[in-house]
């Protein structure tokens, strides 16, 4: 009876209450340490700090609580290997949405919304306002869209008019809305009052390529019941640090790190000099010769001081794989070799990470056209998990939390389909007469703050998931793996947008070093 | 365009709005602070468009010392602003114990939820140095033991003269130093007897 009486004193100072069930719990835990009232000091701290991560939101802690705790204080030792790698599945992460009426962004987790794969005709209508609600907000925060503070200070600045003021309205005006084409051929933009037709026949335009559903900024007029566009561009990007202050929260992940936690992570990045992530895209195991060069390559980095971290992405097979028995077996006897040949250098199998990211036309346990694509399933990378320690099956796109750092993950063929879809075509501006169109592509990503701003009917995509596709806030890399030329641009001086190019056709590679934020691509 | 500082006004009128507090208000706070730098740099201006060693017309001179009192009201508004708040998050923690209640949690920002944490450590860690539960008998209690009814249901507690298993609805007569943090949290409720009205 002494030690309960303590235990409750212990807690009541805390100002905690203990059910009968929980009491029992902590005694059987601390009975089990040689120091009871260390191990009592531990318990309460750490369900404090589960208080502080709002993981527990009653002051009476009841069993389950200290069971959670129990667990949580045995796996110290693997916090710190834990700590700096993370993988975030589209499935699973938090979402970044904007409350017009508290005005502020919020993150909201898995736990705090039910999404389903298939969610019902609203969510679609929802995942649209969402993505434009979060254009909206940056942009009236961004000084060139500012209203002047005291009506001395005359700077320029844009005022932006919504579309249902345009009607009977004359003279230029400043509109921000989505691109949208309610039926073929004719182009409108929408907000979220109300729809108008545009006329693009005379527009001048930024760079970029303008397909439908991108948010885009046009200044014009109204003539005869149409927006006749003068100029047309994106509104202006936000950076990382930018957002990060208008979120008022440290963590951008939305996984509940306090502040004490980003900074020691922050703190343990500075130390990790050594760590490179090799990127590899269309790794076909199916060819003699990609298996050939990824020995070349693993036992060029097997002696490593710190074991890299090795991206792999598909299309694991050149061929897609049907759905006889024959085929699937196959595909997972690839994985089998693939397995062995990482067994052959101990040093990765056992301490190096490996990210697998499923292509287009892969076996994935959430498949089909529609976005995001759910990671291989289990069944045919069994071999590969059996004999390498640390596999993460990712799904595409996905992210990775390196120590702060943002790396988004992404496997799809969309560098064609976005030219196929621009409806005007990109044009350079004047200041960069040569520049790539893959820059195109990059800056319309980034700027539109999303992997994937195509018309539903070209690339489907799981609304109440649309979330995982986001680039907002602008994340550190954003590695758009595609079949197309390679190309690395950083935008802004601050994000890098990299594709490694296909692995089998010169068998190239992409090094990525995050302490440095260095870039380069390799051969072998 | 309003004169400034009215917006710190509305800023701090606002806060006797609803119950307990309102959200924190980002996009005020941050209009107020756009309306700081305009008006510095308005008066930086000023001066540095005036020539040297030659004398300022009174209008200007008016000009900058409204511009100026301007300023300083919209700091001191921030700070009231702020400083409000973070006594009320603090008397939070005297009221409702270390857990900040869900329908209240909303309206502190992650700047103040930090900060409602980090005065509970304190708090918590000077009480656990003398063994002595400072926000016990906030009121001196009457009787030593007090009725209470159950408004939760199926829930064992345990308190210092042991295991309590609360019924909804049901009534108990418990030490009050046991039961004064479950009547805040609003999971029991005190039966005023007619000695205490």
């Amino acid at each position: 009876m002494g030690l309960m009486r303590q235990i409750a004193q212990a807690f009541r100072l805390q100002g905690l209450q203990l059910t009968g069930e929980a009491m029992k719990a902590i005694i059987s835990v601390i009975e089990s340490e040689e120091d009871s009232a260390a191990a009592l000091g531990a318990v309460i701290s750490a369900i404090k700090d589960k208080i502080e991560r709002k993981e527990l939101r009653s002051t009476v802690i009841d069993e389950a609580a200290v069971a959670a705790v129990a667990i949580d204080l045995s796996n110290t030792e693997d916090d710190l290997a834990r700590a700096s790698l993370k993988v975030l599945n589209a499935f699973e992460g938090a979402r970044l949405w904007y409350d017009p009426l508290r005005k502020s962004l919020q993150w909201e987790t898995q736990e705090q919304r039910t999404s389903v794969l298939h969610a019902g005709p609203e969510a679609k209508g929802e995942m649209l306002r969402d993505r434009l609600l979060l254009m909206q907000q940056r942009t009236q925060r961004h000084e060139l869209f500012r209203a002047p503070v005291i009506a001395s200070s005359r700077k320029d600045t844009i005022k932006l008019t919504s579309l249902d003021s345009l009607l009977g309205s004359h003279g230029g005006k400043c509109i921000m809305g989505m691109l949208t084409q309610p039926s073929e051929g004719a182009y409108h933009i929408e907000d979220l009052t109300c729809q108008v037709p545009i006329d693009v026949s005379g527009a001048g335009y930024t760079a970029g390529m303008f397909t439908e559903n991108c948010v885009v900024v046009a200044e014009g007029e109204m003539v005869d019941g149409a927006f006749r566009i003068d100029m047309m561009g994106f509104p202006p990007p936000e950076l990382r640090k930018a957002t990060a202050l208008a979120i008022g929260q440290p963590d951008l992940f939305g996984t509940g790190m306090t502040h004490q936690q980003v900074e020691l992570l922050d703190n343990l990045e500075g130390d990790a000099e050594e760590s490179m992530f090799i990127l590899l895209s269309d790794v076909h195991l199916d060819k003699p010769a990609v298996m050939e060069k990824l020995r070349v390559i693993f036992e060029g980095f097997s002696d490593m001081p710190e074991p890299p971290l090795f991206v792999l992405m598909g299309d694991f097979s050149s061929a897609p794989i049907n759905q006889t028995s024959e085929s699937v077996a196959q595909m997972a006897d690839k994985f089998d070799a693939l397995g062995s040949l990482i067994a052959e250098f101990p040093a990765l199998a056992q301490h190096a990470n490996f990210v697998i990211v499923p292509g287009p036309n892969d076996p994935a346990t959430i498949g089909g056209m529609a976005l995001p694509r759910g990671p291989i399933p289990r069944y045919f990378a069994k071999g590969l998990v059996e004999r390498v320690s640390n596999v993460h099956l990712a799904t595409s796109p996905c992210r990775l939390r390196f120590y702060t750092q943002e790396i988004v993950l992404f496997r799809d063929d969309i560098f064609k389909k976005m030219q196929r879809h621009c409806i005007v075509p990109p044009k350079n501006p004047p200041d960069a007469p040569n520049m790539d169109a893959s820059e195109h592509l990059v800056k319309t990503l980034l700027d539109q703050g999303h992997l994937c701003p195509l018309p539903l009917s070209s690339r489907p995509i799981h609304c109440q998931f649309d979330a995982a596709l986001r680039l907002y806030p602008l994340p550190q890399v954003v590695i758009l793996a595609d079949r197309s030329e390679q190309f690395s641009w950083q935008y802004h001086d601050s994000t890098w947008a990299i594709n490694p190019g296909s692995f089998p056709s010169d068998f190239s590679f992409v090094v990525y070093r995050p302490s440095s934020g260095d870039v380069e691509f390799s051969s072998c | 365009m309003a004169l400034p500082g009215t917006k710190a006004k509305r800023l701090l009128q606002e806060l006797r709005q609803g119950d307990w507090m309102p959200p924190f208000n980002e996009d005020g706070v941050r209009a107020i602070l756009q309306e700081i730098q305009a008006l510095d740099q308005e008066i930086s201006d000023t001066l540095a468009s005036s020539r040297q060693g030659e004398e300022m017309p009174i209008q200007v001179k008016i000009g900058m010392a409204v511009h100026h009192a301007g300023l300083t009201h919209n700091r001191r508004c921030l700070l009231a602003y702020v400083r409000y708040r973070a006594e009320k998050a603090s008397a939070l923690r005297w009221d409702t114990g270390p857990v900040v209640p869900d329908s209240l949690a909303p309206n502190l920002s992650a700047a103040e939820q930090d900060f409602f944490n980090k005065y509970d450590r304190l708090l918590t860690d000077y009480q656990q140095d003398f063994g002595l539960d400072l926000t016990a008998d906030a009121r001196p209690p009457r009787e030593l033991y007090v009725e209470v009814r159950s408004l939760t249901d199926d829930m064992d507690v345990f308190t210092d003269s042991g295991l309590v298993r609360l019924k909804k609805g049901a009534r108990y007569l418990l030490r009050h130093t046991d039961v004064e943090h479950l009547v805040r949290q609003g999971m029991l409720e005190q039966i005023q007897s007619a000695a205490t009205t």
